[in-house]
């Protein structure tokens, strides 16, 4: 990793019809990075890949890859991004091996190196075996793969990806994440874009966390785990409804704040050892039985907690 | 050369989808000789206007008005059942007869002595039928007294006089000509209002033309749905993330629906050719300019379809019904010239009935380039026009 700027954001906002998407969007990534942006359904992630594959023009702002810029000479913008949408954009009738070539001669190649990055990309995303079958045929996590690949034929400085794991097997997951590692490993500076907080976690260099359009915590992941200090996350699934408990726990000193979603209730707290017994004291007491427990050190998840009062997943 | 990858890999994508050949071939063929069995049973059919004709005169000008009433483009001649006055006035009331005309007793003497005797018409001026079939006989009618005229006077000039002998054959003959001269003209000007021709195309060439603009636009189904499913798969947007340029990518997609309906037409022309009789390769050059201005137009209406269409079902709801609006109104289906005026005008307002007119053109009227080229011009501007409406609405698709 060089100090080298690879992506630069200046101020990016984008509005449809008064209801803002993006907003004030500020962020550097550095050659080599791996850069994740983590955020829940509709923070702003896809909005903002697309207009930095220029697909939508910004509302305002702009952004720098490789110097050029996005809304002036988007033409050589596109020259060196490669981008996974997240949607599978593949001909689903043709091989992989025809949409390989095919999109390969879209970026510009021929001949001899047409024939040998659409190898290489094969090896690279593991369909050799499977490159004569229709995309049409494939698991959903062959067609991701195949949905990578196509972004790395012309051999892009810079890789988007917009959530490249969404709805797939955990073999497949662990394919294309150690796929990315390697692609980084040769010198890709790559942004990648998840609500998965244990793939940005794995993969990234460091980590942008996006809410609402905005973004709401920087930094490398430990610089990110700092902002919840020392404080743990306690998960507890509950048989009956909590009735007047949550509001019971937040009001005692050494918890930091707690949140219900769909029936399941994190509570940050300073230290699990005193709050435990009180938790299970004042359930017993309601008569609810709790059904589930986890403890856990601090993580991403807790600091979007944190940052946001609500959990990253739904 | 991009554009060229990009409509190979839609036109491998066309080929594989087996509704493809029912569309593009199998359907305007099955079509082409049902419509050429249905034209050619109304070929023996005389669709002139029926005119009674009762001659209540034995002189020479009964058949003589016969075979004038029998040139005529607009009616026929014939006899009908009964001659009584009550029978011949019901006929026409009822309008079984569009007129009928009665040579009354001694109309050829006093004919022929000079005065200028009258036909008797029975006809009804209030419909457009009785007053076609009234101004045909009255042309017919001034025909065959200025045809005695004519015989009479060379009858003078020639020292005959009324009393001799030999007049009355010099006349004869002098009418016969002069009635000859009228079938068979030195030079015929014909006039023809739009809408009613002299001659309406016959079966053949009428289904095989028809069906041929018909199809054009049927076969873009199939080239619809791919370029629909690039929309919904977002392959269309992802061609933009590339240094692809929006024109280079429409480009594409019309250069395969434009080679999809030329290979297409050409084929219908050649089957229209060998196995109808339709001599559409009389003049390749023009064939294949008139081939590519529809094909043209069909890749523009294909664009437009598969801009507008939501999802498979209405890229065929859309296709079937604007192509069955611009063939039942635009002749490719029957004649505009068998219509009346106010619909062949609309007709014309459908690209369909320039297409079918211009294949016409040069199958039947042997047109050259500078009459084909004002159809071929009108055709551009539809295809224009569609091509413009469907880029506005794929910009969403293909943001840039
Ligand atoms: N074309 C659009 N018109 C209006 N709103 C949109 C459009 N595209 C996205 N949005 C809204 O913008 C927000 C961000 O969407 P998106 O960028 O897709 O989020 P993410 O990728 O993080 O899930 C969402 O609330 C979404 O509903
Ligand atoms: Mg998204």
């Amino acid at each position: 990793m060089t100090n080298e700027i690879a992506i630069h954001i200046k101020d990016l906002h984008k509005s449809y019809n008064g209801f803002t998407a993006v907003q004030s969007l500020n962020f550097t990534v550095r050659k080599g990075e791996i850069f994740s942006l983590l955020g829940p359904n509709g923070a702003g992630k896809s909005t903002t890949i697309s207009m930095l594959s220029c697909l939508l023009a910004p509302t305002s702002g702009d952004a720098l890859l490789l110097g050029h810029s996005i809304s002036k000479t988007p033409r050589a913008v596109k020259e060196v991004i490669g981008v996974v949408p997240q949607e599978i954009a593949v001909y689903d009738d043709l091989s992989a091996r025809q949409n390989l070539i095919f999109w390969g001669r879209m970026y510009g190649l021929k001949g001899k190196q047409l024939a040998r990055r659409v190898d290489e990309v094969l090896d690279l995303v593991a369909l050799t075996d499977r490159q004569h079958d229709r995309a049409g045929h494939y698991s959903g996590g062959m067609q991701r793969r195949l949905n990578i690949g196509i972004a790395l034929l012309h051999e892009p400085q810079i890789v988007i990806m917009d959530e490249p794991t969404v709805g797939i097997d955990p073999q497949s997951r662990r394919k294309i994440l150690d796929g990315v590692k390697e692609l980084n490993a040769r010198g890709v500076t790559v942004l990648y874009t998840t609500h998965y907080m244990e793939e940005a976690q794995e993969l990234s260099h460091r980590i942008a966390i996006m809410d609402h359009g905005r973004i709401i915590g920087e930094g490398t992941h430990s610089e990110l785990i700092r902002i919840v200090g020392g404080l743990i996350r306690i998960s507890l699934t509950l048989r009956q409804s909590p009735g007047n408990l949550i509001e019971m726990w937040r009001a005692l000193a050494s918890v930091h704040s707690v949140s219900e979603e769909n029936g399941a209730i994190s509570l940050l707290v300073k230290d699990s050892t005193s709050i435990l017994p009180v938790v299970f004291e004042s359930t017993a007491r309601a008569g609810i039985s709790v059904t589930g427990m986890d403890v856990q050190e601090p993580d991403l998840e807790a600091v979007f907690l944190h940052l946001t009062g609500k959990a990253l997943r739904d | 050369m991009r554009i060229i990858y990009l409509a190979t890999k839609d036109l491998k994508q066309i080929l594989q989808q087996k509704k493809s050949a029912l569309f593009l071939l199998i359907m305007p063929l099955l079509f082409t000789w049902l419509m050429g069995i249905i034209f050619n049973q109304n070929e023996n059919h005389d669709p002139r206007l029926p005119v009674g004709l009762v001659v209540l005169d034995d002189g020479v000008l009964g058949p003589h008005l016969r075979t004038l009433l029998n040139d005529s483009d607009t009616i026929r001649p014939l006899t009908p059942d009964q001659t009584d006055t009550a029978f011949i006035e019901e006929q026409v009331h009822s309008r079984l007869l569009a007129a009928v005309v009665v040579v009354p007793n001694g109309f050829s003497a006093m004919a022929l002595d000079g005065t200028m005797p009258q036909l008797e018409v029975i006809v009804d001026r209030n419909t457009p039928a009785g007053q076609a079939a009234d101004r045909s006989i009255q042309l017919a009618s001034t025909r065959l007294l200025g045809a005695v005229q004519v015989a009479r006077l060379s009858a003078a000039a020639a020292g005959h006089s009324e009393s001799d002998a030999a007049w009355q054959a010099f006349v004869l003959s002098a009418l016969d000509e002069a009635i000859q001269a009228w079938l068979n003209p030195r030079a015929k000007v014909v006039v023809r209002p739009a809408g009613i021709a002299a001659s309406a195309p016959k079966g053949g060439t009428q289904a095989s033309s028809g069906m041929m603009v018909f199809f054009a636009t049927v076969g873009m189904i199939t080239p619809g749905y791919i370029l629909l499913s690039e929309r919904h798969s977002r392959t269309l947007a992802r061609m933009m993330t590339t240094s692809m340029t929006r024109a280079e990518v429409i480009a594409g997609h019309v250069l395969a629906m434009f080679i999809v309906c030329l290979v297409q037409v050409v084929l219908l022309t050649i089957f229209g050719q060998f196995i109808i009789g339709v001599h559409y390769w009389h003049a390749p050059g023009l064939t294949l300019l008139m081939a590519s201005a529809l094909a043209f137009w069909s890749a523009s209406f294909g664009l437009l379809i598969s801009s507008l269409a939501r999802d498979e079902n209405q890229v065929v709801l859309l296709v079937l019904g604007s192509t069955l609006v611009f063939g039942l109104l635009g002749g490719t289906f029957f004649p505009l010239e068998l219509t009346n005026q106010s619909f062949a005008t609309i007709g014309h307002m459908m690209p369909s009935a320039w297409a079918v007119d211009g294949l016409q053109d040069i199958v039947l009227r042997g047109s050259g380039l500078i009459s084909i080229l004002p159809t071929v011009g009108i055709l551009l501007f539809y295809s224009t026009a569609a091509c413009g409406a469907a880029i506005l609405l794929l910009r969403r698709s293909l943001k840039n």
